[in-house]
């Protein structure tokens, strides 16, 4: 014990400066246009003109708020129990099943949320006219089953994650004593508990700042009573204040949930976990089958609309034609966000690990996370349009900062999950054998780390494909994303374009996949 | 000296970055306008490449989104004041641009191509001048609807006739929406706007989150009508989708429908870009507005430019609003506030 004690200390005392001052970085390019943006806020304060007192309407707003809680509490706890089915469904068949519905889900994440909504209205449509005519087309059941089939690629993705990271052996030792159903209904739940709650967590933050499907289908939730202070008051102070709560409330839950758990993020090593074959009874094969049903539906139901509309197809050309500049910008902004925000990701998790994760942590962490895109925005235009940084407030660096504000979080999640599965003792005698701490770093850390670095910026890419709410504000003159270009479409009405871009984004996710899946047997070979 | 392979990625990367950035941010030797426009891309993006190939003149465009309910930009020129980026503002309506004249974020500018433009869609200290306008219509779905049922005005929201979850409206608290929801409150008075804005909650009219919205759900035939603005609705009569454009309180001694014209500005700047006042001047000129209304953007010109009828509609014979833009731009703040707490529960 005093041993491994000393081995910590002497660990401790040869650190080298990424787990020393790693979060630098970080805080410089992440949370400083947040602390600016609260200061200007904050000053703006004594000058808040209410005269009626109309600026809060508590009872309203805290009604608002609670309905919002609860519509996203209620999406998160779908999409975790649809999640927490499919991933123990996936055990059963074996890798390639499994690669394969991963596949699909990590399609359907980049589709815009606005694509779903109009994939979900076309098939209620369908349904109705064959027969189902009582299906609402609005209203809270509507809203809840779009949006939580929506974010169920986010919740299936990170529950399999955590089912097949598990011990092969404890499922071996428990089948012993049991049945396989007392294993998955007992002990499952408690092992990926880590998981299901990130996931939960995630998706409960993703709903609460969603208004676009909400609205839709004629559901009022908080983001909205935000945007509207934002698009009438024009008023940085009043948009920050009334956003205030959410923000609290979004980085209390996020730090309270994932410091209960510091284990969270996929600390075990990748076990053969899939391939089991559970012997169930019918009834429970049927009801665990209810979760790939769920997950193939929310991924069909978007590609379904854009691959079988003849007016996509027919406008494919044009659109590409339209769009390429745009294009090719959005391709720019993420490389860019990939190549300066990978270094920044890989000393962020360095310098948690090295201190090993605690609340403060996550708080300094997820923090940015909670703050709607559009302040994100507002933040960095307040931080750079000076005459001094108006080269780098009139370059694609703005959005690419846009961008590592609102994503890097996750892309430190990943490596700090693949830093935490690392041996300790293989860095410590590389540490040892060289006494060059970059050098280390080159050759030992980061080929380990390959990987999580590789899916942190994949992360990265495809949620920065879409981003919107920052990019629109922060894009220079001259230059537009392809999310901006489609929500233009969406608003013309064009919905072959719409569809068309849509195509070009899952295109653009197949093939930046390509290389992950054969990257692991080009490494086994 | 050989370079490792990493050391090779290394400086690959490093290469991108500066490249990237240099390439958008080294400013530009030829003559350039920068302009930001809240007018759909679909039709402002053909109005700057015409402008390009008549003067030569480079336009670098900031856009808007309907996501962003065209108070983005606005947002962003406000957040710009002290280090102004932008020459010219062309907003798809009005009262945005005379907040940002009471912001002090524009420059008084009269251009001679304005000459013929009636007084009323200028304003007196030259800041701003509104030009081609688009008009509120009930756009239905003829498949659903049969002309003789067709509503006429915007009271038949409020009609038993018509079931209230097939009709329509976007939130009256963002982007045109909005504007109509002033002009109300200026043409009819605060409490009479209220109590029908009230009716239209209680009856549980289908409140969607834009004009688009409106739009692809008359067409789906998942709503008899709604309200919305005839460049959307003009989008989905020449796609000839099954719905026919209805111009309201066109009867005699009815109010008649709200014209909402284009707005444009120079933004206030140390030096002016005598290119921003050649955009102006290009604009504001009468073959533009008669081109923004072959395209489809506006419906109703502020003067004769010839213009013949689109989407079944004779707009020279069209009965408007009469009131005054910045009465409704007084009423627009107020409006909001009320309508906020009616609508957003």
């Amino acid at each position: 014990m005093n041993l491994l004690k000393k081995a910590d200390n002497k660990s401790v005392s040869r650190t080298n400066w990424p787990e020393r001052f790693g979060h630098w970085p970080f805080l410089f390019v992440i949370w400083l246009p947040l602390v600016v943006l609260f200061i200007r806020a904050a000053l703006g304060i004594p000058d808040l003109a209410d005269p009626d007192g109309r600026l809060f309407d508590y009872g309203r707003e805290a009604w608002l708020l609670f309905k919002t809680l609860v519509y996203a509490t209620s999406v998160a706890g779908t999409v975790c129990l649809a999640g927490f089915l499919t991933a123990t469904y996936v055990c059963g068949p074996g890798q390639r099943q499994v690669r394969s519905l991963m596949f699909l889900l990590l399609i359907s994440l980049a589709i815009p949320s606005s694509v779903h909504a109009l994939g979900w209205l076309k098939w209620l449509g369908l349904f109705r006219e064959i027969g189902f005519a009582g299906i609402a087309s609005r209203g809270w059941l509507v809203s809840w089953l779009v949006q939580s089939m929506a974010l169920l690629p986010v919740g299936v993705l990170i529950i399999a994650g955590g089912v097949l990271i598990q011990n092969r052996e404890q499922f071996l030792a428990a089948r012993l004593l049991g049945s396989d159903t007392r294993f998955v209904i007992k002990l499952l739940p408690g092992l990926v508990r880590p998981q299901i709650l990130t996931a939960g967590a995630i998706v409960w933050i993703l709903t609460l700042n969603d208004y676009a499907i909400p609205s839709i289908f004629s559901i009022n939730t908080y983001a909205i009573e935000i945007f509207v202070e934002y698009s009438s008051s024009y008023s940085l102070t009043r948009t920050v204040l009334k956003s205030l709560p959410l923000v609290l409330l979004q980085t209390t839950v996020l730090a309270v949930v994932l410091g209960l758990v510091p284990q969270v993020f996929l600390t075990g090593r990748l076990r053969d976990f899939a391939g089991l074959n559970f012997s169930f009874p019918r009834h429970v094969t049927a009801l665990s089958a209810l979760g790939p049903f769920l997950a193939l539906f929310a991924v069909a139901v978007p590609l379904s609309v854009i691959f079988l509309s003849q007016d996509m197809w027919r406008e494919l050309g044009l659109t590409f034609e339209q769009s390429v500049m745009d294009y090719l910008t959005s391709l720019s902004i993420c490389a860019l966000a990939i190549v300066i925000g990978s270094p920044l990701a890989i000393w962020m998790a360095r310098w948690i690990h090295a201190r090993g994760v605690s609340r403060r942590a996550l708080f300094l962490l997820l923090g940015p996370v909670a703050m709607p895109g559009t302040l994100t925005g507002v933040a960095l235009i307040h931080l750079f349009n000076h005459v001094r940084t108006n080269w780098i407030y009139n370059s694609l660096l703005l959005p690419v900062l846009a961008i590592l504000g609102r994503f890097l979080p996750f892309a430190v999640l990943v490596i700090l999950a693949w830093l935490k599965r690392l041996d300790r003792e293989l860095i410590w005698a590389a540490q040892l054998l060289e006494p060059d701490d970059a050098r280390t770093t080159r050759r030992i850390l980061l080929p380990l780390l390959a990987p999580g670095i590789a899916t942190g910026a994949l992360l990265m890419f495809l949620m920065g494909l879409g981003e919107l709410g920052a990019s629109v504000l922060t894009v220079p003159p001259g230059f537009s994303t392809l999310t901006i270009r489609l929500y233009n479409y969406l608003h013309y009405g064009a919905t072959d374009r719409v569809l068309g871009l849509s195509f070009l984004i899952v295109l653009t996710i197949t093939l930046s996949l390509v290389p992950l899946i054969f990257w692991p047997r080009s490494r086994q070979s | 000296m050989t370079v490792k392979p990493s050391g090779r990625i290394l400086l690959l990367a490093l290469a991108l970055v500066l490249s990237l950035v240099l390439v958008s941010a080294c400013a530009p030797r030829e003559k350039t306008v920068t302009i930001y426009t809240s007018v759909d891309r679909n039709f402002s993006e053909l109005v700057f490449q015409d402008f390009e190939k008549k003067t030569g003149i480079k336009v670098r465009a900031g856009y808007d989104t309907e996501a962003s309910k065209t108070t983005g930009l606005v947002n962003k020129m406000i957040e710009e004041a002290s280090n102004p980026q932008a020459d010219v503002f062309w907003n798809g309506e009005f009262s945005q641009t005379i907040l940002l004249k009471e912001k002090g974020i524009l420059m008084p500018h009269e251009s001679p191509a304005a000459a013929d433009i009636p007084a009323k869609y200028r304003d007196p200290e030259g800041f701003w001048t509104a030009f081609g306008g688009r008009a509120r219509v009930i756009l239905v779905n003829t498949n659903l609807m049969q002309p003789a049922d067709y509503p006429a005005r915007y009271e038949d929201f409020l009609d038993a006739r018509y079931p209230a979850d097939q009709i329509g409206m976007a939130y009256p608290l963002f982007g045109t929406t909005a504007t109509h929801a002033a002009a109300l409150y200026a043409h009819e008075g605060a409490d009479a706007a209220e109590t029908f804005f009230q009716a239209l909650q209680d009856r549980g009219i289908r409140i969607v989150d834009g004009n688009g919205v409106v739009r692809d759900l008359v067409v789906d035939g998942q709503l008899l009508f709604g309200m919305t603005d005839t460049d959307d609705a003009l989008g989905a009569v020449e796609r000839g989708d099954p719905v026919a454009i209805v111009v309201p309180d066109q009867g005699s001694g009815e109010k008649g429908t709200l014209i909402v014209p284009n707005s444009v500005a120079l933004v206030k700047k140390d030096r002016l870009n005598e290119n921003a006042q050649a955009f102006l001047d290009y604009i504001l000129s009468p073959e533009t507005e008669k081109y923004l209304a072959e395209i489809g953007w506006i419906q109703a010109p502020v003067r004769d430019v010839g213009l013949t009828a689109a989407g079944g509609v004779d707009w020279n014979q069209v009965r408007t609003m009469d009131v005054p833009l910045d009465q409704i731009y007084q009423q627009l703040e107020p409006s909001q506030t009320a309508l906020k707490q009616l609508f957003v529960r």
